[in-house]
C-alpha cells in the first residue's frame, strides 16, 4: 500500500470521526480526484471512522443506562457480587414503555431554576466589553451564592436538606454563602448583584434568565455559574453544560459554552476607537479564513463562489501554503467545468512552485488536463515523468492502461 | 421540608479542578456527584460500545457495565487529564472485555437460525458499499476488528492500542494490516459477485 493511500484513508476516517483537519489535510482531501475504483474504498473508510457515531438500532436511551448502572452501583458499590458481571440487566419487554417512564422522571428531576425577564432589567446603561478568554482568576474569593434546584427526584428527597441560611421564592431556592453575597428573588426577576450564582435550567422553552449589573444572561438547558466582582465591574460566566447568552440593551453581546467561558467587563472609561490600520487589518480576511470560506460555499454546493474564493486566496495570499494547495484544487474545479487550459494552468503553477505535499495529485491533474485537450504526445511525456516521480501512487495502474492504449492507437 | 440538593456547593472554580473535586465527591459517597460524573461520561462511553458492539444488546450491556465500573475507579482518578479521557480508558478495557465474552458465548449456544435473530435492520449509509460494514467487521478475527475500530473508529494511536490489548505495538501494526487486506478482500469479493454480504 502506498503512503499516500494511507495517509487518504486515515484522513477520511478522521474527517467522518469528525476530527478537525489542519489546511493541508484538507485540501489533501478535496483535491483528491473522484475514482470509481476508489469509490467503495472512500465509503469504507469513513463508514469506519463514523462507526461510533451511528445509533445501533434498539438502543436503550441514555437515561436508562445511566440509572440502571446507578442502581447496580449503589446495590453493590465493592462490586463484591459478580452477579452483575454474569447477568447485565437486560432490556425491558415494552422498551417505549420504560422509555416514557423514564422520560417522566427525567422531567421530573429536571425541573429546576425558572427565572422571567424582570422588569428592571434594561437599567443597564455604562458600557460594557465582553471576552472569551480565560478569566477564571478574575472571579472574587470567599463570596458565594447560589441558586439551587428544589425539586430533586422523589425517591430521593431524603438524601438532601435544606442548607441553613436559603430563602425560596416563586418556586427558587437562593443560598448565600459569605459575607459579600447579594442574590435576591423579587416576584419573578432574580438578580445577582455580588458574588455567584450558580443555575440550572431544564429546556430551551423556559430559558433560565438572571440579570447582573453589566448583563443579563439567559440559559435555555444550561448548567452555568455566574460571579460577579465585589466592585460589581466584572461578570465571568461559566459554563458546565449547554450554552448562555449574554444580553444588553436588548442585544446580545456574548456568548459562553463549556469550552469558552466569558468575561465581561464594565469600562472605567469609553473604549477609544481602534486606530485605522487596525481596522483595515480586521476587514481583511486572512488566508485561513479565505481558505475556510471557499470550502463553505464548496460544501453549500457554491462552486463558482468557491472557485472565485479560491483564486483571490491565490492573488492575495500568494505565498501561503493554503494558497499553494488551492491550485490544486482550482485545477480539479476548472477540470470540472470543462475549461482544460485554465485547469493546466493552474496544476503547472503548482509544479513550477516549492510546494511538495500535492505534487502527485497536481501531476496527476495535469495528466488529465492534457488528456482533455488532446495533447497527447505532451499527455504521454507527463505519465513518463509521473511514473519517474511517484511509481508507487495508486494512479500507476490507470496510466499504465491509458499509456498501453496511446500506444496501440498510434 | 424542602430538599436541595448540595451537590455543587462550594466548588472550586477551574475546570479541571472542579472535576477533580466532583470525582472525589463521588468517591466519597456523594449521590449527586455520582450521577454527574455517569452523565458526563455517557457520551464517550456510548461512542465506545457503538464502535465496538454488533448488537444493540451487548452494547447496552457493555455501557453499563462501564459506568459501573468508572463509579468504582473513581478513588484512582488524579485530575491530570479530563474525566472523559480517564473515563475512556476504563469503558474501552470493560467494553472490550464483555464484548469478547458474549460473542464467545453466543458463538457457543446458538444455532446458525438462531444466530439470524440477532441480524440487525440494514441501515446502510455508505452506498458504494456492497454489503453492511458492521457485517464486514464481524467476520474479521476479533484480534483485527478490535484493531481496526479502536484505529480508525476510535481515533486510538497505536500504542494506546497496544496497551489497551495488553500487545506490542508491531503486533498492532500486524494486525492493522490484516485486517485491512481481509476487509477489502471481503468487500471487492461481494462487488465482482455482485452481491451484498453474507446475510
Amino acid at each position: 500500500m502506498s503512503s499516500s493511500h494511507q495517509r487518504w484513508r486515515d484522513l477520511l476516517a478522521a474527517e467522518a470521526r469528525g476530527e478537525p483537519l489542519c489546511d493541508e489535510d484538507a485540501a489533501y482531501l478535496e483535491a483528491e480526484v473522484v475514482d470509481s475504483d476508489r469509490a467503495w474504498e472512500e465509503s469504507l473508510w469513513q463508514g469506519l471512522g463514523g462507526l461510533a457515531q451511528r445509533p445501533l438500532s434498539g438502543e436503550r436511551p441514555d437515561e436508562e443506562v445511566e440509572q440502571a448502572a446507578l442502581q447496580a452501583f449503589w446495590n453493590d458499590p465493592a462490586g463484591a457480587s459478580s452477579e452483575l458481571e454474569a447477568a447485565p440487566v437486560r432490556r425491558r419487554r415494552w422498551p417505549w414503555v420504560a422509555g416514557g417512564a423514564a422520560l417522566v422522571a427525567g422531567l421530573a428531576a429536571a425541573v429546576s431554576l425558572v427565572v422571567t425577564p424582570g422588569p428592571n432589567s434594561s437599567a443597564i446603561t455604562e458600557p460594557v466589553r465582553a471576552t472569551q478568554s480565560e478569566p477564571l482568576a478574575a472571579a472574587p474569593k470567599g463570596t458565594r451564592a447560589s441558586l439551587q434546584a428544589p425539586t430533586p427526584p422523589p425517591a430521593e428527597q431524603e438524601a438532601f436538606e435544606v442548607p441553613p441560611g436559603c430563602v425560596e421564592d416563586a418556586g427558587v431556592i437562593i443560598c448565600l454563602e459569605g459575607d459579600g453575597a447579594v442574590a435576591k428573588a423579587d416576584d419573578r426577576a432574580h438578580r445577582l448583584d455580588r458574588g455567584s450564582a450558580l443555575l440550572r435550567g431544564s429546556d430551551e422553552s423556559e430559558p433560565v434568565w438572571l440579570d447582573t449589573p453589566l448583563a443579563r444572561l439567559r440559559g435555555g438547558d444550561a448548567h452555568f455559574r455566574a460571579t460577579v466582582s465585589d466592585d460589581g465591574r466584572s461578570l465571568v460566566v461559566q459554563v458546565y453544560s449547554g450554552r448562555v447568552a449574554a444580553w444588553r440593551d436588548g442585544r446580545r453581546i456574548g456568548y459562553a459554552s463549556a469550552s469558552a467561558p466569558l468575561y465581561i467587563e464594565r469600562s472605567r472609561v469609553e473604549a477609544p476607537a481602534r486606530p485605522q490600520r487596525e481596522r483595515q487589518r480586521a476587514a481583511k480576511p486572512s488566508a485561513g479564513e479565505r481558505l475556510r470560506r471557499a470550502q463553505e460555499q464548496m460544501t453549500g454546493g457554491d462552486i463558482d463562489g468557491a472557485l472565485e474564493t479560491y483564486r483571490a486566496l491565490v492573488e492575495r495570499h500568494p505565498n501561503s501554503p493554503a494558497a499553494r494547495n488551492a491550485l490544486v484544487t482550482i485545477g480539479r474545479l476548472e477540470l470540472k467545468r470543462g475549461r482544460s487550459g485554465d485547469a493546466l494552468e493552474a496544476f503547472e503553477r503548482y509544479l513550477r512552485g516549492p510546494g511538495r505535499a500535492l505534487r502527485e495529485e497536481a501531476a496527476y491533474g495535469a495528466i488529465r488536463a492534457l488528456r482533455a485537450l488532446g495533447r497527447t504526445q505532451a499527455e504521454q511525456r507527463a505519465i513518463e515523468a509521473f511514473f519517474v516521480d511517484h511509481p508507487q501512487s495508486v494512479y500507476v495502474p490507470r496510466l499504465r492502461r491509458r499509456v498501453a492504449t496511446l500506444t496501440t492507437s498510434r | 421540608m424542602k430538599a436541595v440538593p448540595r451537590e455543587f456547593a462550594g466548588e472550586p472554580s477551574s475546570p479541571i479542578s472542579l472535576e477533580l473535586t466532583r470525582v472525589r465527591r463521588a468517591a466519597a459517597g456523594d449521590a449527586s456527584a455520582q450521577r454527574w460524573l455517569v452523565h458526563q461520561v455517557m457520551p464517550s462511553v456510548r461512542r465506545i460500545v457503538r464502535a465496538l458492539a454488533t448488537h444493540a444488546s451487548d452494547a447496552d450491556d457493555a455501557a453499563q457495565l462501564a459506568l459501573i465500573e468508572i463509579l468504582r475507579s473513581t478513588h484512582t482518578f488524579r485530575g491530570r487529564a479530563s474525566v472523559e479521557a480517564w473515563a475512556t480508558r476504563i469503558a474501552t478495557r470493560v467494553a472490550l472485555r464483555h464484548l469478547s465474552k458474549e460473542r464467545r458465548r453466543r458463538h457457543q449456544l446458538e444455532s446458525p437460525e438462531d444466530a439470524q435473530l440477532w441480524v440487525q435492520p440494514r441501515g446502510r449509509v455508505e452506498d458504494d458499499l456492497p454489503g453492511e460494514l458492521r457485517e464486514y467487521l464481524d467476520r474479521l478475527p476479533e484480534a483485527q476488528r478490535t484493531a481496526l475500530v479502536l484505529r480508525h473508529a476510535l481515533g486510538h494511536s497505536l500504542e494506546e492500542i497496544a496497551e489497551l490489548t495488553g500487545v506490542s505495538k508491531n503486533t498492532v501494526k500486524g494486525r492493522l494490516r490484516l485486517g485491512t487486506g481481509l476487509l477489502r478482500k471481503l468487500v471487492r469479493r461481494d462487488l465482482n459477485l455482485g452481491r451484498g454480504g453474507d446475510r
